[in-house]
């Protein structure tokens, strides 16, 4: 997964909290603090062509992904695959926000709850931790996201087939309004939406 | 009379420094975009491909980005006109028109959202050379040509003197083996009347 979070915001409010903790779990939580915001500052302020040259590299997984994410259909019929797709969509609970069929695009999302117990049960439990060492934590889980999927058709060419590719992504938000995002790389998400694909064409995918 | 005059003009400049404050302090920064000069922008910006089918040009672009791991915003084809976001920050639009019988040209413009409704226009040769231009070529089979200015004339710095060589002509082909610059040629009566 890709988990890039850009935000250029030092993290003055815990080592003002420090303060108030006497002793030794004050200077330690100092430092740490001025340890983090430093590591922070390090890899957040960077200029926006230094973020663009970053986010803009592809994928580390990419042969990878393509593999996860295309499959072949032995048809000619574009539009009828691309119907099909936004069926199977929509069957999946998306709202499709663009299409263009003479290009082979579709593109839908669909919002969703991002809470997980065992996340919110950790984040209990290490507040708790932190309640014993008189270290002040606020737990912070994930609370929704927002799924979005872009579907390609591509006719190959000299052949009877065409290639679906479906890139699935998404943003989440957790309690505190943070926002990251990251690339769906899970291949059972992508097979349920094949294996729904090939029911709806009534024809069978190929894997690359 | 005249105490109820003054505890009205209080009243007036009290309600004035309310009414001020109540105006936004942190308003959000515009869109930056880049300082430099629009020449240079168009030269790193703008690419040319051996080719007349522009709508396969479209779909090699759009299929490009999806492989980069960019999200798919909106599409027009008439248009020629491709917008997608890579982990909702960074942001590409690409346009494609056909240039003279054999040629299609592509400009990709690029924006990094560096706060929330604050994008920032990328401006480094490298970044379109590497992250777009490179797989693209690589995806159509065909050379990424430098594109000469076409007009500099409707620039407002036109800082390209008559006989020197164009200070952008190959900045950023340099680790591009694979980008040959080659002259643009001019179709006939490009320059209009």
């Amino acid at each position: 997964m890709l988990r890039e979070n850009f935000h250029c915001e030092a993290p003055i409010r815990r080592s003002a909290e420090a303060e108030r903790v006497p002793g030794r779990v004050a200077i330690k939580t100092a430092a740490a603090s001025v340890a983090l915001s430093g590591l922070l500052a390090l890899t957040a302020c960077q200029s926006p062509n230094e973020i663009a040259m970053k986010i803009g590299a592809p994928p580390d997984s990419a042969v990878k992904l393509r593999a996860v994410e295309t499959r072949r259909y032995e048809t000619l019929d574009e539009p009828a695959l691309l119907a099909a797709a936004a069926q199977t969509l929509q069957d999946l609970g998306f709202t499709i926000s663009e299409s263009s069929s003479e290009v082979g695009v579709l593109v839908a999302s669909k919002q969703r709850d991002a809470e997980e117990a065992g996340q919110v049960a950790a984040q209990v439990a290490l507040t708790l931790v932190a309640l014993l060492f008189l270290v002040p934590y606020e737990p912070v889980w994930d609370k929704d996201q927002n799924i979005a999927v872009s579907v390609v058709t591509t006719p190959i060419e000299n052949s009877r087939q065409i290639e679906v590719r479906a890139s699935f992504d998404r943003q989440i938000r957790d309690t505190k309004g943070q926002v990251r995002a990251e690339l769906i790389d899970d291949p059972e998400i992508y097979k349920q939406f094949f294996d729904k694909l090939s029911s709806a064409v009534f024809l069978e995918g190929h894997p690359l | 009379m005249n105490r109820r005059g003054a505890a009205g003009i209080i009243l007036a400049v009290a309600a004035c420094i309310l009414l001020a404050a109540c105006q936004s302090t942190r308003q959000l920064p515009p869109n930056v975009l880049s300082s430099k000069p629009a020449v240079e922008l168009r030269a790193m910006q703008t690419r040319a491909f051996d080719t007349s089918d522009d709508t396969k040009v479209l779909r090699m672009i759009i299929a490009t980005l999806q492989d980069l791991g960019y999200a798919i915003d909106k599409v027009e084809p008439p248009a020629g006109t491709v917008t997608a976001t890579k982990l909702s920050v960074l942001s590409l639009t690409a346009v494609v028109h056909p240039r003279g019988t054999g040629q299609t040209v592509v400009r990709a413009n690029a924006m990094v959202r560096v706060a929330a409704g604050s994008n920032t226009q990328v401006d480094d040769p490298a970044f379109y050379q590497q992250r777009f231009f490179e797989p693209l070529s690589k995806a159509l089979f065909l050379s990424a040509l430098q594109v000469e200015d076409e007009n500099p004339g409707l620039d407002e710095k036109p800082i390209i003197p008559e006989t020197g060589v164009p200070p952008n002509a190959q900045p950023s082909t340099s680790d591009a083996p694979s980008a040959r610059p080659r002259m643009g040629q001019l179709p006939p009566g490009w320059h209009g009347p």
